[in-house]
């Protein structure tokens, strides 16, 4: 009598908890809010000139132009730095210009990029630059929405950025599990173009990652899906004399005598400069879906491929392509990699950044047979310029310069720090 | 899953057979083993689980250490403690249970599933406690068992949520973005097994 008693009462405490049978999600997620910090147009405009230097926080794309070294603080401005003596450079001062990404210098001009316009200014005295002209709207795709469309007066000049960490709960009922997950583009990942300029040029010389280019007097600009050029036979006064689509996914570009070398994560354009005001397209490499900066000589193009986030794909490798005959471009060989950035060339010696395993320095007299000759070890090495007898190399750690007059006793000359 | 299977199944005949028989009315500890598959019934699935448990019983008590397949929603191993007393005096009759532990994920294939190279889900160790009542009949040496058992799992995992494709000023950042889930779902659990 007692068991069946006490199985009663264990059955009726059971049914009272377990009075429903339901599936919960808590979910928990954490994000960053960052709220856009306004400045009126014109006080961006008038506030473009020498400032006092300040650290590098996060340094992008470099061009190095005489003694002088343009270093990209993303989407912030550009450090001028004094490199007179590589050994010790000096952090000069600093030229506040929003949304910048991209720059390149010809003669005493600056050419760089403020979200969807080009800026243009003098430089003939880089201790006071002064902005000459502004161009509008030539890379409207880095207009930012933010859902409801901008006050045409007013820039974003900062961020202010929080974390903010969200709770919910809810019901399971539908299949799992739930089909979804997020995919998105940024707000304005339609507009994400920067510029660069490819090999050297009278001026000055940029590094592969750039999207600016300078060759015959003209600046060639490549965004997402375009390739503009523009005719700077007056330096203030850049006239846009070809605007061609080209698909979406370009991401470099380099200049090498008559032809214009352009990445794009599917594969790496030749266009033709027989008439400078209107390249014309005379090959496509194509490859497998990733990142890839170029640069090229005579007769071959070197491409670095890399896997990631932006980049999608899982390859990451030295492409070196026969250029010959620029109408068929043939594969040589691919040589793998961690995960190749930027990369230059001097004589025979290929510097790439390497990613996390630092700068590499490969031997590449036969292409066939490109061998890593030394490793720098530094942390996430993003871009290289061979500029005489030293590297500039940018790397999370900052700038880096490397005395490469031989190879086999590379020694670094400088670093200016990033300071957090 | 087939291996698992495979072994289960070559283990039983071993366990079974290995065991001496013990006069039931002394009253010390002897070991004892419990293998059960049953249903699970929740508010969005039903499907298997499968359990082993050995351990140790005196008297009218039984406590040992299980581990199964639990396959709702989100599989896993849970690897339990478990209790059981026998409620009447008989050999035969209504007994009540209590096991948990932690539930270790097992990562099937649609659990697998990547995003341009990054995991969609990362599974982590949840846990799971259950409760219930249950009928036992011997049958020789062994003992046949049902049970109707009240159980909540939570199965914790990492859910990717955003790939950024394009640069958003000013977190230039190509790192995924992960969000935490907690899932727990409460079922009833229907099982049968033997007891050696």
């Amino acid at each position: 009598m007692y068991s069946l008693k006490t199985s009663f009462c264990f059955v009726l405490i059971l049914t009272l908890v377990s009075s429903c049978v339901k599936d919960t999600l808590e979910t928990t997620f954490t994000y960053t809010i960052g709220k856009p910090v306004f400045m009126l147009q014109q006080a961006v405009f008038d506030s473009m000139k020498n400032q006092s230097a300040i650290a590098l926080k996060n340094p992008g794309k470099m061009f190095v132009s005489g003694s002088y070294i343009f270093l990209n603080e993303r989407n912030k401005g550009i450090h001028l730095i004094n490199n007179s003596n590589p050994s010790k450079p000096i952090n000069e001062s600093f030229i506040p210009i929003p949304g910048c990404e991209d720059m390149v210098v010809q003669g005493q001009t600056l050419y760089a990029d403020c979200y969807a316009d080009l800026m243009v200014i003098d430089i003939s005295n880089p201790r006071a630059v002064s902005l000459k002209e502004v161009i509008p709207n030539l890379f409207p795709e880095r207009l930012y929405g933010l859902g409801g469309g901008l006050d045409s007066l007013s820039i974003i000049v900062d961020w202010i950025v929080k974390d903010t960490t969200i709770r919910s709960k809810s019901k399971l009922s539908e299949e799992f599990p739930v089909s979804g997950g997020f995919l998105f583009n940024s707000p304005q990942s339609f507009a994400s173009f920067s510029t660069g300029s490819g090999n050297g040029t009278k001026s000055g010389k940029a590094g592969s990652m750039a999207r600016f280019a300078l060759s015959h007097e003209y600046l060639y600009a490549v965004t997402q899906k375009r390739l503009l050029a523009l005719n700077l036979s007056n330096p203030l006064k850049p006239n846009l004399t070809s605007n061609q689509s080209m698909g979406w996914g370009i991401e470099t570009i380099y200049p090498f005598q008559d032809k214009l070398f352009i990445g794009s994560n599917s594969g790496m354009y030749i266009f033709q400069l027989s008439d400078p005001a209107n390249p014309k397209q005379t090959a496509i490499f194509t490859h497998a879906t990733v990142c890839d900066p170029v640069i090229a000589d005579e007769d071959y193009a070197y491409v670095t491929l890399r896997s990631g986030m932006a980049c999608q794909g899982f390859t990451n490798q030295l492409d070196v392509i026969n250029i010959e005959n620029i109408y068929s471009p043939k594969l040589v060989r691919s040589y793998p990699l961690t995960n190749p950035h930027g990369l230059d060339k001097k004589g025979n010696w290929l510097f790439v950044c390497d990613g996390r395993d630092g700068l590499k320095v490969l031997d590449a007299s036969d292409v066939g047979k490109v061998t890593v000759k030394k490793t720098i070890a530094l942390k996430d090495t993003y871009d290289v310029i061979c500029w005489g007898e030293v590297a500039i190399v940018s790397a999370a750690g900052g700038i880096y310069q490397f005395d490469i007059k031989d190879v086999n006793k590379i020694a670094l000359l400088s670093q200016i720090k990033v300071t957090l | 899953m087939k291996l698992f299977g495979c072994i289960f199944w070559m283990i039983c005949p071993i366990l079974i057979f290995a065991q001496k028989a013990q006069p039931d009315d002394k009253p010390r500890w002897r070991y004892s083993s419990l293998l059960q598959g049953g249903v699970i019934a929740g508010a969005n699935q039903s499907t298997y689980t499968i359990q082993t448990i050995h351990g140790f019983q005196r008297n009218k008590m039984m406590a040992g250490i299980g581990i199964g397949i639990d396959n709702y929603l989100i599989p896993g191993f849970p690897v339990v403690a478990h209790g059981q007393y026998l409620l009447g005096k008989k050999s035969s009759g209504f007994f009540g249970y209590l096991q948990g532990g932690p539930n270790i994920p097992w990562r099937k294939n649609e659990w697998k599933e990547t995003i341009l190279g990054n995991p969609r889900y990362q599974l982590k160790t949840g846990w799971l406690a259950e409760t219930g009542i249950g009928y036992q009949i011997p049958v020789g040496k062994l003992k046949i068992l049902t049970s109707i058992g009240y159980s909540v799992k939570q199965s914790r995992y990492e859910e990717l949520f955003a790939v950024w494709l394009g640069p958003i000023l000013p977190f230039e950042t190509w790192e995924p973005v992960y969000r935490q889930q907690e899932l727990t779902a409460r079922r009833w659990v229907f099982k049968a097994g033997i007891a050696f």
